[in-house]
Parts: C-alpha cells; sequence; structure tokens
C-alpha cells in the first residue's frame, strides 16, 4: 500500500521539478526574447502537458512568488526614495490623469461598468518596473539624463497603483460593491497603514542588526514575508499590498537592507520567474472567449494605453528640466507593462476583460520593448524633423 | 562656471553621481548595487552620451587611483586598498536641529581630535564642498559624508547628538 501511495507522490513531485526545467530551458534558450516573456510563454506551454491542477502542492512558490515580488518592489521602490526625487509629484499627477483617470470615462462609454472600468483602467496605467529596469540595464541607458526622471515616475505608478489596487480588487471579488464591504475594507486598509507607520516610527531597527548578521537570517525573512502576505490574505487586504509595505519598513541604511539586497537577489529573480510563468500556467482556457468583441475591446485597450503615455511623458519629462528630445525618448520608452496588469488579470472573473487583459499584456510587452529599443532613433528622427 | 557634483538614487539599479565639468561636458557614474561601476560622457550640447563603459570593482578602483594621481599609484596598490576598504568605514549623516554641531565650525568641534573621524564632504542643498576646512560652519540639515574606522564612526554619532543616517 505505502509503495502505491509513494509512487502517486513522487510522480506529482517529478512533474513539479520537470516544470522548474522547462522554466529553464525556457529562459535559456529564448534569453534574448524581451525579459519574462520566456516565463509567460513556459507557462503557457507547460499547461498543455501538465494541468495545474495535479500540481496543488506547487501554490505555495505561486503565491510566495507575489509577496516577494511586491516586497522587493517596496524595498527598491519606497515612500522615502520618492520624497528625495526632485520634481517628480507634479508629473507624476499628470501621467496619472492621462493614464488611468482619462481612460474610466472612455471605458464606460464602450459599456463597461464602473469597477470593470477601473480595473481596464489600471490594466493600462502602470508600466512594468521590473521589465522597464531590465531593459534600462541591458540597453546601459542607467546614466542617460531621463533614467532618473522615468525611475521616479515608475515609483510614483508602483505606489499609488498598489493603493488603488488594495480597494479595488477585493471590492471586485466581493461581487456586489456595498455601504459594508466598501467601509470594512477602507477600515482595514487604514489600519494596515496606521500599523506600517507606527512601525516605521517606532520599531528600533537597530536591533535587528545582528539578526542580519546571522547565518540563519534567510529563515527570519522568509518568514516574515509568508507571514504578512498570509496574514493580510486571511483578513481579506491584498497581501501585495501588505509585503509591498514591508518592503518600505526596511530601513536603507541597515545591515538588514544591505544583506537582502545583495543576497536575496537570487529569490528576487526567482519571484518574478515563477509569478510571470504562473499567470499562464494557470489560465483556466475554457474561460476564454475569442469573439469580436473580446478582439475589439484588445484594439481599445492597446490604442488608449499607447496614446495615452506619450503627452503625459514628454510634458512631465520638460516640466522636470529635460530637453525635448530626452522626454521624447521618455516618452516612447515607458510603454511596457508588466506585473501589475497581471495582478489585475488574475482577480478578474469577467471573461472577455480576463481574454483581452491577457492578450494586452503579452502584446504591450513585445510593443514596449520594441518601442524601448527604437525610441532613442525616433527621438532622433523627430529632432531632425523639427 | 565650476564642477558641480550631483548624487542621486537610481531605485533598483543603484546610485547616479553626475559631475558637470567647467566646459559644460557631463560625466556620469552608475554605481550598480552588484558593484560594477557604469561610466557615461555626455558633451556638452548634446542630450545622449557619445561613450560608455562599464568597469568592475577591481577596474574601478585602478583608474580612481590613478585619477587621484600618480604619486598615490605608487604608494597605494589595489591590494592595500582593498584592506584599506574592508577597515574604513563611510557614512553620510544628516545633521539634526538639535545637534551639537549646529552652528558651530569644524575646528571649534575638534571633530578628529575628539572621534578619529574625518568629515570629508558637505552636501548642503543642491551645493557639495568637498573636502571642508575647519573654519567650515555646520549647519542643521547639512549631509555630511564622514569616512573613518566603525568605531570612529560611532564615536562621531554620539558626539553629533541628533541625527539621522535615514535620509
Amino acid at each position: 500500500m505505502w509503495g502505491v501511495f509513494n509512487k502517486v507522490v513522487e510522480i506529482s513531485y517529478l512533474k513539479s521539478a520537470v516544470l522548474f526545467l522547462l522554466i529553464f530551458a525556457f529562459a535559456y534558450v529564448l534569453r534574448r526574447f524581451p525579459p519574462v516573456l520566456p516565463f509567460i510563454l513556459s507557462g503557457f506551454v507547460a499547461k498543455f502537458f501538465i494541468p495545474s491542477d495535479e500540481i496543488t502542492h506547487l501554490s505555495l512558490f505561486d503565491r510566495s512568488a507575489v509577496f516577494i515580488l511586491f516586497f522587493f518592489i517596496g524595498l527598491e521602490f519606497s515612500f522615502e526614495k520618492l520624497r528625495h526625487m526632485v520634481n517628480i509629484w507634479i508629473p507624476g499627477f499628470i501621467e496619472f490623469l492621462f493614464c488611468f483617470l482619462l481612460p474610466i470615462p472612455f471605458f464606460l462609454k464602450l459599456g463597461y461598468e464602473i469597477t470593470s472600468s477601473t480595473l481596464l483602467a489600471l490594466l493600462i496605467y502602470p508600466t512594468s518596473s521590473v521589465i522597464f529596469v531590465k531593459l534600462i540595464l541591458d540597453s546601459k541607458r542607467a546614466g542617460f539624463p531621463e533614467t532618473e526622471f522615468l525611475i521616479g515616475l515608475l515609483i510614483f505608478q508602483d505606489i499609488v497603483s498598489v493603493i488603488i489596487l488594495s480597494f479595488v480588487l477585493p471590492l471586485h471579488e466581493y461581487g456586489e460593491v456595498d455601504f459594508t464591504n466598501a467601509f470594512y475594507l477602507i477600515i482595514k486598509i487604514l489600519l494596515v497603514f496606521v500599523i506600517f507607520v507606527f512601525l516605521l516610527k517606532y520599531l528600533p531597527f537597530r536591533l535587528f542588526d545582528d539578526i542580519a548578521e546571522s547565518d540563519s537570517f534567510i529563515f527570519f525573512i522568509w518568514g516574515i514575508i509568508l507571514f504578512v502576505g498570509f496574514l493580510s490574505e486571511r483578513f481579506g487586504v491584498l497581501p501585495a499590498l501588505s509585503t509591498f509595505l514591508l518592503g518600505v519598513l526596511i530601513p536603507e541604511k541597515s545591515k538588514m537592507y544591505e544583506r537582502i539586497l545583495k543576497e536575496f537577489s537570487v529569490f528576487r529573480e526567482l519571484s518574478i520567474g515563477l509569478f510571470f510563468f504562473f499567470f499562464t500556467f494557470k489560465l483556466d482556457l475554457d474561460k476564454f472567449v475569442i469573439r469580436s468583441d473580446v478582439i475589439l475591446l484588445v484594439v481599445a485597450i492597446f490604442v488608449v494605453s499607447m496614446i495615452t503615455k506619450i503627452p503625459p511623458i514628454y510634458i512631465g519629462g520638460r516640466l522636470s528640466g529635460l530637453d525635448r528630445p530626452q522626454s521624447l525618448r521618455g516618452a516612447f520608452s515607458f510603454f511596457v507593462r508588466g506585473e501589475f496588469s497581471v495582478l489585475v488579470i488574475d482577480f478578474v472573473n469577467d471573461a472577455v476583460i480576463k481574454t483581452a487583459g491577457t492578450i494586452y499584456v503579452f502584446l504591450s510587452i513585445i510593443f514596449g520593448v520594441i518601442m524601448f529599443i527604437l525610441a532613442p532613433s525616433i527621438s532622433r528622427i523627430l529632432r531632425r524633423i523639427r | 562656471m565650476s564642477l558641480k557634483v550631483r548624487e542621486t538614487e537610481l531605485p533598483g539599479i543603484g546610485k547616479k553621481i553626475l559631475f558637470k565639468l567647467k566646459n559644460g561636458d557631463e560625466i556620469t557614474i552608475v554605481a550598480r548595487n552588484i558593484g560594477v561601476k557604469d561610466l557615461y560622457i555626455i558633451e556638452s550640447g548634446k542630450d545622449e552620451p557619445s561613450f560608455f563603459i562599464s568597469l568592475d570593482e577591481e577596474e574601478a578602483k585602478e583608474i580612481g587611483i590613478a585619477l587621484i594621481g600618480a604619486e598615490y599609484k605608487a604608494s597605494i596598490q589595489p591590494e592595500k586598498l582593498d584592506f584599506i576598504a574592508k577597515e574604513l568605514a563611510m557614512e553620510w549623516v544628516k545633521v539634526g536641529e538639535k545637534s551639537t554641531f549646529c552652528g558651530k565650525t569644524i575646528g571649534e568641534m575638534q571633530i578628529r581630535k575628539k572621534t578619529g573621524a574625518t568629515i570629508v564632504g558637505i552636501m548642503r542643498g543642491d551645493e557639495f564642498i568637498p573636502g571642508p576646512g575647519p573654519e567650515e560652519k555646520i549647519l542643521a540639515g547639512d549631509l555630511l559624508l564622514v569616512i573613518g574606522k566603525m568605531r570612529n564612526i560611532k564615536s562621531f554619532l554620539d558626539y553629533c547628538g541628533e541625527y539621522s543616517t535615514r535620509w
């Protein structure tokens, strides 16, 4: 009896091991492809060989990938850093107006109700910081004058998006939005922020220096991230918000910060890979609909998301002291969407939005990367025309 | 026009240090979190770099030594520099309003004598004051670049009174 039981377990675990090897194979063979695209493709291919419901024990990887990814975003893109980035608030608000607020009435006009329209606007608002930073490093543009401005905008977007998502996604999950649900959600999120501010002000982080030097520090940090993530899930608060704030909490000039950034970056890479892999691996293809209204929505999202990005980035760049070519280069480099859009799609129940959103993420990564590469040439051509 | 230095964070990437030279050219060093230093040169009037090079830590140290001056190269070899780097600590300290340093000069406070640490630069608003002399007055809100052994830095912080290293 034990022999049979063991065989069943072994096969299931073996399949999990194969999944990891498959992700590696895709990432290695397609290493010249745009970042994260190999992970998305590997998830899509893997689901035809290994149904996701057979690999239920991988759910810890799946969920912790979200926690760790947003923990690292918080760690690197904190309020503190935003405070020190010059002239980013006004451009940030302009971009928020163009790329988030303006598209909402557009989607309402298309016939979507307010929650769906807000979700669609959220789908197109944040540029992917994960992909953008990788592109900047790969293309050796970190020292370009506009990079500082664009990174500042990314921080602004990430903070705003994670806050809006923490309100909109749970409300969307409730189905019907009523006053009681909304009230309890606001109270819970406010409580999270109160705890965050309290810890930020009063937690003696120097006490953690000893822990940070310990060999077993990894258990501490893993434990804390998982604890915060699952606890907030348990209380109906978006774990991405809590783990993001946990990352923000860690003081930049501390041993803990240094150690996490230097030694645990490998987990960041792992979580990025798994996050995008599970995005397509878990897709329920039965809920996928390919109809004319889906195609129309894809076209609408795509066009709106591209058109609304150029003017605010250009204007914001000029306001921040960049010259015309630098602002243009920035505007054409900022199309790529990623982790936030995936988070939205994960929560959406509507089949049309889910299908259109998934196709849109694919397209925006491919198009966004191409535009990022072409941005310097486009900027030069436009300068000559003028 | 004098040399202007501006240091900013590039979250997710590292630190950016921009040197605006007297002739209008700009040299940007991006010190990445992984230790690599990227160097860009933007000529005056141009909107994108005309030169880029990526240096690993050892190359950056060697070039740094050469830039300081040939006479230092003879006396400080990279392996010695490694040793010094392990011994030395550097900290950016923001002076609080109630700090004992406020309104007093470096000489008056006898900082090096009392703590063993040295203030090698002061960031005041957008202005960077490299190698401040004993007559330099310290103001609330100044960002002091302090070097010394770890214990010297600790005594410096104690002596400073109200400060912040999380600015």
